[in-house]
Parts: C-alpha cells; sequence; structure tokens
C-alpha cells in the first residue's frame, strides 16, 4: 500500500491552497454570506482558468479525467479556507449528474458546464422524503410538468436546473433539464446554515419538450444516485479541511490565551482535549482516503458501503472536533466576528447535506449484510 | 495513493494462511475462539510452534533468526492468526527485551539470549512498574549495587505478568540515586530462579492469575547481565515506546471479536427468533465495524510508511489510544448485547451462548488495556509534549 501523493497530487493540492490564500479569507466570507450572490464572477473565472471545472471529469467529455482523490483535494482546501464558493454544489453535482446520464444531449451540456458557458444547479430532493431521492411528487404528466424541489443550491443564480422527476403514466423516474428563467418555473430562497442560499422550485404547469429530458428509468436513478455518492466524498473532504483548520486554530489560541497567570495549553485537561482532536483528526483523514479510493469502484455495495461508512463516521468525529474547537475557546468561540464558530457551521451544514449519520449507518448496513435476515439457526 | 495489498502479498497471505490452517492445534484454537485465555502449557506450545516455523519474532530481522517479514507481512501474519483463531503471542521476548537485546547489547549477550526468545524455549517477563512507581516510572526505587563482579538487587516489582511463568526478568534497576532520577536507571537481565526472588500472586478481575509481585531481597545478578552500559535504563525504556507500532493497536484480534460477535447475535435465540433480529444489537455492530476500519486505515498508513523507509507519521502516534479503547467498546458491546448470558462465570456448559458466557471475564480482563504500558492519560501527555508542543 502507498498512502503518498504523487508530485502532480501535491501540486494540485498546494495550487488550490495557494489559489485560496490568495483570493479568499474570512473577511470575503463574511461579505459572501451577508450577500445573495455566491457565485462570485471573478473567482468562478480562476478557478475556470486553474482547471478546476474540468478535473473531475473524462477526457472525452472535455475534462481532466481527475481521480476522486485528486478532486477531494480541492473540496478539502476549499473546507480548509472556509470557503462557500460551491464548487462542489453548482459545478461538481450537476456536471456529473450529466456525465453519469452519459447521452449525446447531456454530454453537449456537459461541455458548456466545463467551458464556464452555463451555470447550473441540481434539484434532486422533495421537502417530504428525507434524504430519499425515489420518493419525488415532481410528476411530468401530458408534456407539463408539476411539483416541488427543495435544496436546491444558489437557484438564484444559475442559468439550467437539472431535476429528478416521474412520470405520471408508468412511475417512470426521469431527469430533465430546465432554464430557470422558464415559464412555469418559479423559486423561493433563503440563506442556509454554511451561509450558503438554497432554494425552493416550483413547477407550475411547466411545458416540457422531450429534447429537455435527459434520461428516463432506472438509468435515472442510477445517475442521481452515483452523483450524490461522488459529491457526497467531497464533503467528507470538505469536512476534514475545515476540521483541520478549526483545530490548527484551535491548539495556536491554546498557546496564547492567558488566565490563570498561564497559557491554557498548559492546562492537563485542556491538552488532552487537544489531543482527543489530533487522533480524531487522524482517523478520520484515514477513513477519507479509504473512501476516495473504495468509492469509486464499480461495485456499487462495495462503493456505497465506503462512501456510507466515511460519512458516518465524520459526522460523528468531525462533528465532534468542531464542538470541541468551540469549548476550548470559551466565550469567543460563540461569536460571529471569529471564523471557529463558522468552521462549525460550516462542519454541520455539511454533516446534514446529502444523508447525515443515521441515514448513512443504515445504508451502511444494508449494503454489508447487516440487515440479512438469519433464517435457518444452527443450533447446538 | 494505493490501497490494495500487491500480488506478492497476497500470495504470502495464502502461504501463511495454509500454513496456518495445518499447524494451529485444535485445543489451542478451541480455547482461543471461545476467549478463554490459555495456560501456560498452551501458551509456551504455539510459541514454540511458531518459533520452529521462524514466525515467532516477526519484527526481527534475518540476521537474529526473525524471518525478514516488512510491515505489511506482519501486518498480514497478524490478520490471517487471528482468523485462524490462533492466540497473539507473549510480548515481553519477542516485542521487548528482544529488540532491546540486538540493539543495545553486545555480542556475547545476543549469543547467549536471543536464541532461546526466537525458538519460544524461554519465557520472560518485564518488571517495571513498582508500587511507587506507576505512571512516575522514573521514580523506581528497585536499586542494583556493585559489589565486585555482582549486582545485589533489592526492592519490588509490581503487576508483572507471567512472572510465575517466567524463566527471565528484565528489570529497570537504580544503580545511582546521586543523579537526576531519570539518569541513574540501568537495564538488568536477571534469572528468574536466582536466590532471593520471591513471586506472589495478584489475582485480577477477570478472575485469574496474570499478575504479580516480584520481591527482590540480596539478588546476586552477574555484571555481565547488564545490558548497555549504567545510567542507560531511561534511554532503553524510552526506545521501547517508540519501537515496532504496526501491531500496537490490535486490529486483527478486534476485527476477530466483532466477527465472534456476529457469530453469536446469530446463533443465539431469542423469543422466536435468534438475537440477530434486534436492530439495535446490529446497528450496534455496524458502528463497531466503522471505529474499526477508522483504526485498520490509520494502522495502514503507519504500515506502509514503515514500508517505505518514511519516519513514522502522526497518525501513528494514537494508535495504542484508540485501539485499546475500541478494544474496551468491542468488549463492552459483547457484553451488554448477550445480556443475561453474560453474567455466566464458571460454566462448563454453555449456558444459550458459550461465546456470550466467556465474553464477561475477557470484559473484565480488558479493562487493563487502557492502563497497561503507559496509561492513555500518559499518552496524551507524551502526544501533547511531542507533537503538539504544549
Amino acid at each position: 500500500m502507498d498512502f503518498n501523493l504523487s508530485s502532480e497530487q501535491k501540486m494540485l493540492g498546494d495550487s488550490a491552497k495557494r489559489y485560496l490564500s490568495q483570493n479568499y479569507s474570512f473577511d470575503i466570507y463574511l461579505d459572501q454570506i451577508g450577500s445573495n450572490m455566491q457565485i462570485n464572477p471573478e473567482r468562478w473565472q480562476k478557478m475556470l482558468d486553474l482547471g478546476w471545472f474540468g478535473l473531475p471529469f473524462s477526457e472525452e467529455n472535455g475534462g481532466f479525467s481527475g481521480s476522486l482523490f485528486d478532486v477531494s483535494l480541492i473540496a478539502r482546501a476549499l473546507g480548509e479556507a472556509l470557503s462557500i464558493d460551491p464548487y462542489v454544489d453548482n459545478i461538481v453535482l450537476p456536471g456529473k449528474l450529466l456525465e453519469f446520464i452519459s447521452s449525446p444531449t447531456a454530454d453537449a451540456w456537459l461541455k458548456k458546464l466545463i467551458d464556464g458557458e452555463r451555470t447550473f444547479s441540481a434539484a434532486i430532493y422533495d421537502v417530504d422524503s428525507h434524504y430519499d431521492i425515489n420518493h419525488t411528487n415532481v410528476i411530468l404528466e401530458d408534456g407539463v410538468v408539476n411539483g416541488q424541489k427543495s435544496f436546491v443550491s444558489n437557484v438564484g443564480e444559475v442559468d439550467y436546473l437539472i431535476c429528478y422527476a416521474r412520470e405520471a403514466s408508468d412511475e417512470q423516474p426521469i431527469l430533465f433539464i430546465v432554464a430557470v428563467e422558464e415559464e412555469g418555473v418559479e423559486y423561493k430562497d433563503c440563506r442556509v446554515l454554511n451561509g450558503s442560499r438554497s432554494g425552493v422550485v416550483t413547477f407550475n404547469n411547466l411545458e416540457l419538450t422531450n429534447d429537455k429530458i435527459l434520461c428516463v428509468g432506472s438509468d435515472a436513478t442510477a445517475a442521481a444516485q452515483r452523483a450524490i455518492d461522488y459529491v457526497t466524498v467531497l464533503e467528507c473532504a470538505a469536512m476534514i479541511g475545515a476540521a483541520t483548520a478549526a483545530y490548527e486554530k484551535t491548539l495556536e489560541y491554546a498557546k496564547i490565551r492567558k488566565q490563570f497567570g498561564t497559557h491554557i495549553g498548559s492546562f492537563q485537561v485542556i491538552q488532552h482535549y487537544l489531543v482527543d482532536m489530533f487522533v480524531e483528526l487522524q482517523q478520520a483523514e484515514s477513513m477519507l482516503f479509504m473512501a476516495t479510493d473504495k468509492g469509486a469502484v464499480k461495485d456499487v455495495a462495495e462503493s456505497q458501503a465506503a462512501i456510507s461508512s466515511c460519512k458516518a463516521y465524520l459526522c460523528k468525529s468531525v462533528v465532534a472536533i468542531a464542538q470541541q474547537a468551540i469549548q476550548i475557546h470559551g466565550g469567543i468561540g460563540v461569536t460571529e466576528e471569529l471564523d471557529i464558530g463558522h468552521y462549525f457551521r460550516f462542519i454541520t451544514h455539511l454533516s446534514l447535506i446529502h444523508g447525515d449519520r443515521d441515514f448513512h449507518m443504515s445504508r451502511y448496513m444494508k449494503r454489508t449484510g447487516l440487515e440479512d435476515k438469519i433464517c435457518a439457526v444452527n443450533m447446538a | 495513493m494505493n490501497l490494495e495489498f500487491s500480488d506478492t502479498e497476497k500470495e504470502f497471505q495464502k502461504d501463511v494462511q495454509s500454513w496456518l490452517s495445518d499447524n494451529v492445534p485444535a485445543d489451542i484454537q478451541e480455547k482461543t475462539q471461545n476467549g478463554e485465555m490459555l495456560d501456560k502449557t498452551l501458551q509456551q506450545k504455539w510459541e514454540q510452534i511458531l518459533g520452529s516455523k521462524g514466525w515467532l519474532a516477526t519484527t526481527w530481522p534475518k540476521q537474529y533468526g526473525g524471518p525478514g517479514w516488512n510491515a505489511t507481512q506482519r501486518y498480514i501474519f497478524d490478520v490471517e492468526r487471528a482468523k485462524a483463531g490462533a492466540p497473539g503471542t507473549s510480548p515481553f521476548g519477542v516485542s521487548m527485551v528482544g529488540p532491546v537485546i540486538f540493539n543495545f547489547a553486545n555480542q556475547e549477550q545476543k549469543d547467549r539470549w536471543l536464541p532461546g526468545i526466537v525458538s519460544g524455549d524461554t519465557l520472560w517477563c518485564q518488571g517495571y512498574s513498582e508500587p511507587n512507581a506507576g505512571s512516575d516510572l522514573a521514580s523506581l526505587k528497585t536499586s542494583a549495587k556493585k559489589e565486585g563482579d555482582e549486582y545485589i538487587v533489592n526492592g519490588q516489582k509490581i503487576w508483572t505478568t507471567q512472572a510465575h511463568w517466567a524463566d527471565m526478568i528484565f528489570c529497570l534497576v537504580r544503580t545511582d540515586s546521586t543523579v537526576k532520577k531519570q539518569q541513574g536507571i540501568s537495564f538488568l537481565l536477571i534469572d528468574m530462579n536466582t536466590p532471593g526472588i520471591e513471586v506472589r500472586a495478584i489475582h485480577s478481575i477477570d478472575g485469574h492469575h496474570h499478575l504479580n509481585e516480584v520481591y527482590f531481597n540480596d539478588v546476586r545478578v552477574p555484571v555481565e547481565n547488564l545490558v548497555g552500559q549504567e545510567g542507560m535504563g531511561w534511554t532503553i525504556a524510552k526506545f521501547l515506546l517508540t519501537h515496532e507500532r504496526t501491531t500496537i493497536a490490535g486490529v486483527a484480534d478486534t476485527k476477530q471479536e466483532i466477527e465472534r460477535l456476529k457469530h453469536a447475535l446469530k446463533n443465539t435465540r431469542s423469543g422466536s427468533g435468534v438475537r440477530w433480529d434486534d436492530p439495535q444489537a446490529r446497528r450496534r455492530v455496524a458502528e463497531l465495524e466503522i471505529d474499526l476500519m477508522a483504526l485498520e486505515y490509520t494502522n495502514f498508513r503507519t504500515v506502509a510508511s514503515t514500508d517505505n523507509g518514511n519516519p513514522l507519521g502522526p497518525e501513528s502516534s494514537g494508535l495504542k489510544i484508540k485501539g485499546t479503547e475500541l478494544q474496551q467498546q468491542v468488549s463492552q458491546a459483547i457484553v451488554e448485547l448477550g445480556g443475561p448470558l453474560s453474567l455466566a462465570w464458571d460454566n462448563k456448559e454453555a449456558i444459550g451462548n458459550m461465546e456470550f458466557n466467556k465474553a464477561t471475564r475477557r470484559y473484565n480482563f480488558l479493562r487493563a488495556c487502557t492502563i497497561y504500558g503507559g496509561t492513555n492519560e500518559i499518552q496524551k501527555n507524551v502526544i501533547a509534549k511531542m507533537l503538539l508542543g504544549l
């Protein structure tokens, strides 16, 4: 086994960190969460120029065929910088949906995404379906769509939505694409936990021509599931990045904050808390390495077990690291003015999208035989 | 990044599997799979079987009689060994005093003691802790005063596992009480048959006898039994703490314990079904499996960096802490999921399920694992100082 990064991977990770240190900061983050604009044109262009838009996609589709691990380096750097630039939500997720649909029409849309010509968001979840994508009340009937999708990232700033729905006639799932400006598409949005914006999209007698239907049947479900699985690993990477920053900032703080005439890092209880965070971070990072590798295998049960075990683990351990970071900071940790509390929100946000701990525990159990019934008991 | 075993390693894995399937004695296998402790005869029998194959001192280089395996091979062997229902080996000879001898001792000492360790013929125990020197080990008082060509040893050691089995004990003794406490300590090898040594049993809460007090009353030890120079004892003790961390997490045996738990749940009747039908029990298994995976991959990172000749990364420092915590959690889960079946203590025939019946003693035994080898609190102090700069 070898856990070393190749020289290309080191360069990729370093360049992502360098870009972020030069182009992102806590002040920019604060401006961003206070505004309605999440897709900053200048930074969007720079990320395009860095090749990030093409990295996750195959060369046939005009991408750079980066591995899941390669892309995780970017997500991790974004997390470490507390960046909510929606690279994962508005590039990788819709792009992977299009790539996994794998049709000439979808490929043509993907090309526009990779080239930065058009922007997209994925409309996958219904408000009353928890994390189950299979359940949707968005219905296509006689060429007309009605229904509502929720948790659509930055809907107010993108050109197109890729939506998971079903046909009225035979319940077949479909994925269709529609311009946000189209008549029959309405949305409302609000700020969500990490400071980005998320929308509720209502389709009100939207007329859908056949060329907008990208995929029908089990292929649609498979494409949506694979895309979500893919970005789930990236969220885990962002959680590790954010937790690394939160831990390091807390360690530094413990070395300078004085109480009782000495720095608080000299107290054994604080030392042990910090060691717990440090050790837990190493364990969580090992799970990320595992998931970037095993999450990319062909066998669906194996890849989903790997991804779910990683997310479930991080939802426990990384969240605990973020909580402890606040505790060690004391009062200043719960204020808006210090970044620690924002890292906590950022991590909590990630722990709740595309499946929380319970969801992923259940899925892990389904994929590893822990839900199998025991029929014959062999009693001695 | 490459997280697969190579073809050569898979080949090695097969060889190990096939040797184990032919060479683990049935009586040893049965007891181990039930989670029972082996007596001296069986424990030594197994170690001698490994010794004659050349697979006992797995961390040793070839020149001293080890198999010359790298860390990946050692890891594979350990996993297959646990899977085959074979017990672990006593660490005092092969993992502790052996590496001290081939790193610090002179040729004569190597020739004298290493062969008995490699073959499994000589059993060792560790004389470190004293009644007033536990976590504060450097405060130890057992003295060794030089008289001619002998040291006269006086004092008391405690928590000495397998002292009642051992032929030899390696001791930290105070040879100089006038210098800083760490600098006055020396590393001495003592024959347990020497007059003046008395071993008294300590019975632990698992109902077994592993631990002892060892009293030294004017015990005469030849000076050629000193390893290194006088005053080097503390350096040697610290060396042992950093030596070979690739199996310290106990991944192989914990993995096997979880398998045992699953087997027990599936084979224990409960109402009209089995314990496995309880979704809370299976959720608990899932949580343990995932916690184990995090430990396992952290361990893989340590194994890989050892084999790539890299210095150990920070990920290896928490292995003992997380490994022992998980051993306790798994053991606790077995006891709690067995419920009333875990109350059985000395039954010869199964009450419901022997795996649950036997689990309680192990649960009691494993309370010690976060204490021995340096408590987890001491481990955290060390990490805080060495790695976090606190």
